[in-house]
């Protein structure tokens, strides 16, 4: 076996009930070095709640979630939806990114050198330097989007996770964002919640279909407009595609052996 | 004028001074977390909740500050507990805290035998009749604050701007957050003395949004809520000494007028700059 076929976490018959309502159903899934996923399904389809599992952030009613150890706590970059802050909140950019620095300790934490370099290089790698002083409450939504990434990339994270990176922002900053992951995806493995697979579909190694249960999980190219009618994945999704001839063109992207599973079998 | 200067010889006037200044200190540190992690509400349930303490403590006949600042704690954790577990709806649990308070503070004043006491100071305020006991615990609770702040400063703001985010980085969200709703309920009932029960959300928010009005980083809000509150409390203490006023509304009547200003001149600023 190599390095790149053992997955770096792995979901094991996930479930999760919200007062009566079953959000989740034995879900089970592995995310791998290296890979590229995309979790889609309809809005309260527990998408982000599986996300939030996977970081420990929910507890599953049942089923567990198993990290390789070189991904432990604490190495996990989370991109959250901008909804879940108050946007008039005064705190700079780099105050911002600055956070990703925090350990887990109760007590006086002193921003380091080291803290300072690494924010000063990721802010810049972000193009976020000219708004490195300005108040977030008056970035736009793709700088916005830029500066939540930067703060999960100055805790150096084993894996990414974005949590509809796309919702809020014009087209030329999604250009940006694929961008940038592209990138990234180059050494860590990135997880994605997503409506909009279309502007992703070119990097998506895999796709995650959820809705209640698990529907698909695979490679991306097999995902074909009657698997999604049969399984309720979203009209949005079957009505652009998924373009078959995109995605196979990057399908080399992902080592074969890490396909077409849906992960209950390890 | 010079009446003014000669008041400030004596003893009540010189101790309200000081008091006003403690609660400066108070209301621009946890007021500030408070607006912007929006826990005004929930600090209003903990502010009337305190009531039942103190009509406690009047018909157990101990200091009724004491009473509620037991309340007040105990109000404060039990609410933060509904919010962290999320068993009920938040401001549900709040709005029953503060109609229960209330109502338990005004039964335990009416059973206690005797004259029945004057509970405006209580509920409106009365920064003139502060005693030096009173202002030695204000005292230590504001070093308590400060020290705690100081040390949990990052932490704080971290939990406040995004708890799942803070939770990834190890941090005890849950400690934190309880944390400050006990520091908050501290500062709450020392500031009673001078606003009182009902008007103690106004200190908590006007210096704040002062303060978020003028500057767009964490501490720089917080000295200009601290410069406010040290205006608005002191003024309104001076205003109540010369035309006779109850402190507690003339402070908040000052605040809310302040408030008025600064937005104004902000927005003169800004249309004039575009």
């Amino acid at each position: 076996m190599t390095e790149n076929s053992k997955p770096i976490v792995s979901v094991r018959d996930v479930s999760f009930t919200y007062g009566y309502e079953t959000v989740l159903k034995n879900i089970s899934l592995d995310i791998y070095p290296q890979d590229y996923l995309a979790i889609i399904g309809p809005n309260g389809g527990g998408k982000t709640t599986l996300v939030k599992i996977i970081l420990g952030l929910l507890k599953p009613d049942s089923g567990q979630v198993v990290w390789s150890e070189k991904a432990g706590k604490r190495k996990i970059g989370y991109v959250p939806q901008f909804a879940t802050f108050e946007r008039d909140f005064p705190l700079t950019v780099r105050d911002v990114v600055l956070m990703g620095r925090l350990s887990g300790r109760l007590g006086w934490q002193k921003i380091s050198i080291e803290d300072q370099d690494l924010t000063t290089e990721i802010l810049h790698s972000m193009g976020l330097t000219a708004l490195s002083r300005k108040p977030v409450g008056q970035l736009s939504g793709g700088e916005l989007q830029r500066v939540m990434i930067a703060r999960a990339l100055v805790t150096n994270p084993k894996i990414l996770f974005l949590d509809e990176p796309n919702a809020s922002i014009d087209s030329d900053s999604r250009f940006k964002l694929t961008a940038i992951l592209t990138e990234l995806n180059k050494k860590i493995p990135i997880v994605l919640i997503t409506h909009d697979i279309t502007s992703f579909a070119s990097n998506v190694a895999h796709i995650a279909c959820v809705n209640r249960t698990l529907f698909y999980h695979g490679d991306a190219e097999l995902a074909s407009e009657s698997l999604e009618e049969a399984y309720g994945c979203p009209v949005e999704l079957v009505a652009h595609g998924v373009p078959h001839r995109v995605l196979q063109e990057h399908s080399h992207h992902q080592p074969a052996a890490s396909c077409s599973h849906d992960g209950a079998e390890k | 004028m010079t009446d003014l200067f000669l008041a400030f010889q004596y003893d009540f006037m010189q101790n309200a001074l000081m008091g006003s200044l403690l609660v400066a200190v108070m209301c621009a540190i946890t007021g500030t977390f408070i607006v912007i992690k929006r826990l005004v509400f929930l600090s209003g349930g903990i502010s009337h909740g305190a009531f039942a303490g103190l009509g406690a403590a009047y018909y157990l006949g101990i200091n009724p500050m004491l009473g509620a600042l037991i309340f007040a704690v105990l109000s404060a954790i039990a609410i933060t507990r509904v919010i962290i577990r999320q068993t009920q709806p938040a401001d549900a649990t709040i709005g029953i805290f503060w109609a229960t308070g209330m109502a338990a503070g005004v039964l335990f004043v009416y059973i206690t035998p005797g004259y029945a006491p004057d509970l405006m100071p209580y509920l409106f305020g009365d920064i003139l009749t502060i005693s030096k006991g009173q202002l030695f615990w204000m005292m230590v609770f504001s070093l308590i604050s400060l020290l705690f702040t100081f040390l949990l400063f990052r932490q704080l703001v971290a939990v406040s701007f995004d708890e799942d985010f803070a939770r990834l980085r190890g941090l005890p969200v849950g400690v934190i957050m309880m944390l400050l709703m006990v520091m908050n309920s501290v500062a709450i009932v020392m500031m009673i003395q001078s606003v009182g029960i009902i008007l103690v959300m106004a200190l908590l928010t006007i210096p704040p949004l002062i303060g978020l009005t003028l500057a767009a980083e964490i501490r720089m809000v917080m000295l200009y809520a601290f410069l406010s509150a040290t205006l608005i409390t002191v003024g309104g203490l001076i205003v109540s000494f010369l035309i006779d006023l109850p402190s507690g509304p003339a402070i908040v009547l000052l605040g809310v007028t302040l408030l008025l200003v600064v937005k104004l001149i902000r927005k003169f600023i800004q249309s004039s700059k575009t």
